[in-house]
């Protein structure tokens, strides 16, 4: 079986998903007014954050969509690292493409390219980590010869909406907001602290790490064996 | 010597040591002692004068006055406004100055910092005893108590600053105030204002130059009736005319610029109390000059500074290409696919950045200052500011004058800590909301920068201003002449003949015939002769580290010339 190549016309779907939800969100994020006249008192409720949030979301998306899409045009024998340079390539033109409506969105939100820098690495530490639970989730669905569709984007999409729900439900469990890509991305293009943003990058850095050490993609279908 | 006496002189010797030091550390104390207001009188939303004066000032380097007002409660919101003022203390002393009043129902902290921000000393102010919700009339002390409702003070307590007559409705003299008292009241009638001038016999006291250019009437004489009462007769000037004829002489109400002046040709006590209550009845109320709602016009016209949507969709449709290009070239050859999207990606990050980076500030603050000069022998300088806050930020605002501006404060402070902030000469730092519209006035006073002079059908203009004019009007009793061909500094201009009605001139819709409008409100502009110079200004872009301000600076000098021979 021949490695998912970026090039694909299955790649190239997801990364036209990418740029075109990101290019809406980044319109929507511009008031369409010319004057002072129509900003004041206008219903216009689209936060200039919402570019950032669905950029990270997107770029999640991708991860999900990718490690599936791997897994399952994994050959026989495969070299970790060559897996890994794989989910990489589909990340990194995935952000490639997104790159001029970040350099664009310096103009909507104020300057801070600090706060885009953090928000690219984000981006990228979830897409990837989302690839790796997709991948591994993909493989055993396989072997058990079950889809695991349902599975692996419900666990992206509790990931993203349990502890922001938790987080904004009551004062109490805010700190759960750190563990949500959504209020990540708030707290980046806002004004985070040290800790929130420690939180923010140890979960999914010590995520991946686990599946980076103690997983075993070399996972191979039972009659290819 | 037995063991309890010096046991006794000891610990006595040592009370007295330290009772001379706690009385030396009491000594050494700063005391301040201030006063708001004329009398102790507030008026919430209006300047009023701040006499302060520091005794024991022990502190090694200077210090600065800061007034701090608590505004609101809880059913209104709440907000503290801090006010450092341009006056540096470096011993003991008075001190005089105007400050913007918000809310005297609650207490007011005056203190003395150093510069690092540490408190010297510090007093409170309670005025909910002398305060008054609405401008009052002020009485002359030698003027009989009628109005009851008014408040009295001696002539000599009267302020020097104009701009510390704003919380009055109007001023009865009777007496003559030192010639800065003079000027100042002078610049509030100017200004908007309402005096009622008692004089009879005291017109030898009360005449200067000051009063002469108040008086409704010229060449003012006194004249004595069969009674004995003496009465000031004299030509009515053109804006003024007679209220009601009375035996003791006629009750005459004149203009000066947006003011009025009530003169009572009699001394007071030569009245009898109807008389002075009808007086009080006739009597003009200040009405502050005000171009607040065409700033608020010009504001919401300002545009937006900000990136287009059309580049958006170019930049997504350039993308959407390059990523099907880069995929059916990557499909034949790796390589080639990675080459196209670092060559062409280069191009479409440059240009993005090339369309974003004429709006990389955001813009967080639109703001309109009109600047008001109007002229007689000396200027005032009114600023009118708008302004729209896109962001939530704190942001420093410079403000247009050195003054402190004054904010029209809402009924409501709907949210805690919005209308907050840091007041200094010349500069704000204020926390704003996203969506927020604020309003400001400030008053200053401002040398003469014209003299208008029309002889026949020549005018003779004098501009030292130093502004370009968009567009220059001369009006004459009513009728408005365009001046085209408008230069400054010193020169001579022939009537054109293309004249309007002022009436008809301000039909029109246009930002200066809307201002025209508004102006024709507050000044008689259609008696006598006056110079109407109007200037729009340039929206300037502020750009700071993240967020920038657009300002806009309007500028009219509204003069009120004369006819010679």
């Amino acid at each position: 079986m021949r490695p998912e190549s970026v090039f694909s016309m299955a790649s190239l779907q997801g990364f036209l998903t990418v740029v075109i939800a990101c290019g809406i969100a980044l319109l929507l994020s511009i008031h369409p007014g010319a004057r002072v006249a129509a900003l004041h008192g206008s219903r216009w409720i689209i936060p200039p954050s919402s570019f950032h949030i669905v950029y990270v979301l997107m770029l999640g998306f991708l991860g999900v969509g990718r490690g599936a899409l791997i897994a399952a045009n994994l050959p026989l024998r495969v070299f970790r690292p060559k897996l890994y340079g794989q989910i990489a390539q589909h990340i990194v033109l995935a952000q490639l493409l997104v790159l001029p409506l970040l350099v664009f969105s310096r103009s909507v939100f104020p300057d801070r390219s600090g706060s885009l820098l953090l928000l690219f690495v984000y981006a990228t530490l979830i897409s990837f980590l989302f690839a790796l639970v997709s991948y591994r989730l993909d493989l055993r669905g396989m072997r058990r010869k079950r889809s695991a569709f349902l599975l692996r984007y419900g666990i992206y999409v509790g990931y993203v909406l349990i502890p922001f729900g938790l987080g904004i439900s009551t004062r109490a469990l805010s700190g759960f907001v750190s563990l949500s890509p959504i209020g990540v991305t708030q707290q980046i293009v806002g004004e985070i602290s040290a800790l929130p943003l420690v939180v923010a990058f140890l979960f999914p850095v010590l995520a991946t790490l686990l599946l980076l050490v103690r997983g075993r993609p070399t996972l191979r279908r039972g009659h290819e064996v | 010597m037995t063991r309890a006496p010096v046991v006794f002189r000891t610990v006595s010797g040592l009370g007295i040591v330290g009772l001379l030091l706690i009385s030396f550390a009491v000594c050494a104390q700063t005391e301040l002692a201030a006063q708001l207001g004329i009398n102790g009188i507030a008026v919430p939303g209006r300047y009023a004068p701040l006499y302060v004066s520091v005794a024991g000032y022990r502190a090694h380097t200077p210090s600065m006055l800061r007034v701090v007002h608590a505004v609101g409660n809880g059913w209104r919101g709440t907000a503290t406004i801090s006010q450092t003022l341009d006056i540096v203390v470096q011993g003991d002393g008075a001190y005089q100055t105007t400050v913007p009043v918000y809310d005297p129902a609650n207490p007011i902290r005056v203190e003395l910092v150093t510069a690092d921000g540490s408190l010297v000393a510090s007093t409170e102010l309670d005025l909910r005893e002398t305060m008054r919700a609405l401008p009052y009339t002020l009485l002359c002390k030698t003027l009989p108590h009628v109005p009851m409702d008014a408040e009295v003070t001696d002539v000599s307590a009267l302020p020097d600053q104009w701009v510390a007559f704003d919380g009055l409705a109007s001023l009865w003299l009777a007496a003559a105030p030192s010639a800065s008292t003079w000027d100042a009241i002078s610049r509030w009638v100017l200004s908007g204002g309402a005096i009622v001038l008692f004089t009879g016999p005291d017109f030898f006291r009360l005449d200067s130059p000051r009063i002469r250019e108040l008086l409704p009437i010229a060449n003012p004489t006194l004249t004595e009736r069969s009674d004995g009462i003496w009465s000031l007769r004299g030509d009515l000037k053109p804006s003024a005319r007679i209220l009601e004829s009375w035996e003791s002489g006629p009750l005459i109400l004149g203009r000066f610029g947006a003011g009025n002046v009530l003169l009572v040709p009699v001394q007071a006590h030569t009245l009898a109390e109807s008389s002075l209550l009808r007086i009080a009845e006739l009597a003009p109320v200040a009405q502050p000059v005000s171009l607040l709602e065409t700033t608020h016009d010009s504001l919401m016209q300002t545009s937006i500074t900000g990136p287009s949507n059309l580049s958006v969709l170019m930049i997504v449709a350039l993308l959407i290409v390059l990523a099907i290009a880069v995929s059916l070239t990557g499909r034949r050859a790796p390589r080639v696919g990675w080459s196209v999207l670092g060559i062409a990606l280069v191009g479409i990050v440059v240009l993005s950045g090339f369309m974003s980076n004429k709006t990389n500030a955001v813009i967080a603050l639109y703001c309109v200052n009109t600047h008001l000069y109007t002229e007689s022998s000396f200027g005032l300088h009114l600023v009118f500011s708008c302004f729209y806050t896109a962001d939530s930020t704190q942001l420093d605002w410079a403000t247009p004058a050195a003054a402190f501006p004054l904010e029209l404060l809402p009924r409501s402070l709907y949210e805690a800590g919005v209308f907050s902030g840091d007041w200094r000469p010349g500069q704000a730092t204020l926390q704003v909301t996203s969506d927020a519209m604020r309003r400001f006035r400030t008053y200053a006073s401002s040398a003469s920068s014209f003299s208008v002079e029309v002889i026949g059908e020549v005018v003779r203009i004098a501009d030292f201003s130093h502004v370009h004019y968009d567009e220059v009007w001369l009006i004459i009793d009513g009728f408005a002449y365009p001046m085209e061909n408008y230069e400054g500094g010193n020169r001579e201009y022939v009537l054109s003949e293309n004249a309007q009605r002022l009436g008809g001139l301000l039909m029109g819709s246009r930002e200066p015939t809307r201002l025209m409008r508004e102006l024709s409100n507050a000044f008689p502009l259609g008696n006598g002769i006056w110079l109407l110079a109007y200037s729009a200004g340039e929206e300037n872009l502020i750009l700071g580290s993240e967020r920038g301000q657009k300002v806009r600076d309007i500028t009219i000098y509204l003069v009120e010339g004369r006819r010679g021979e």
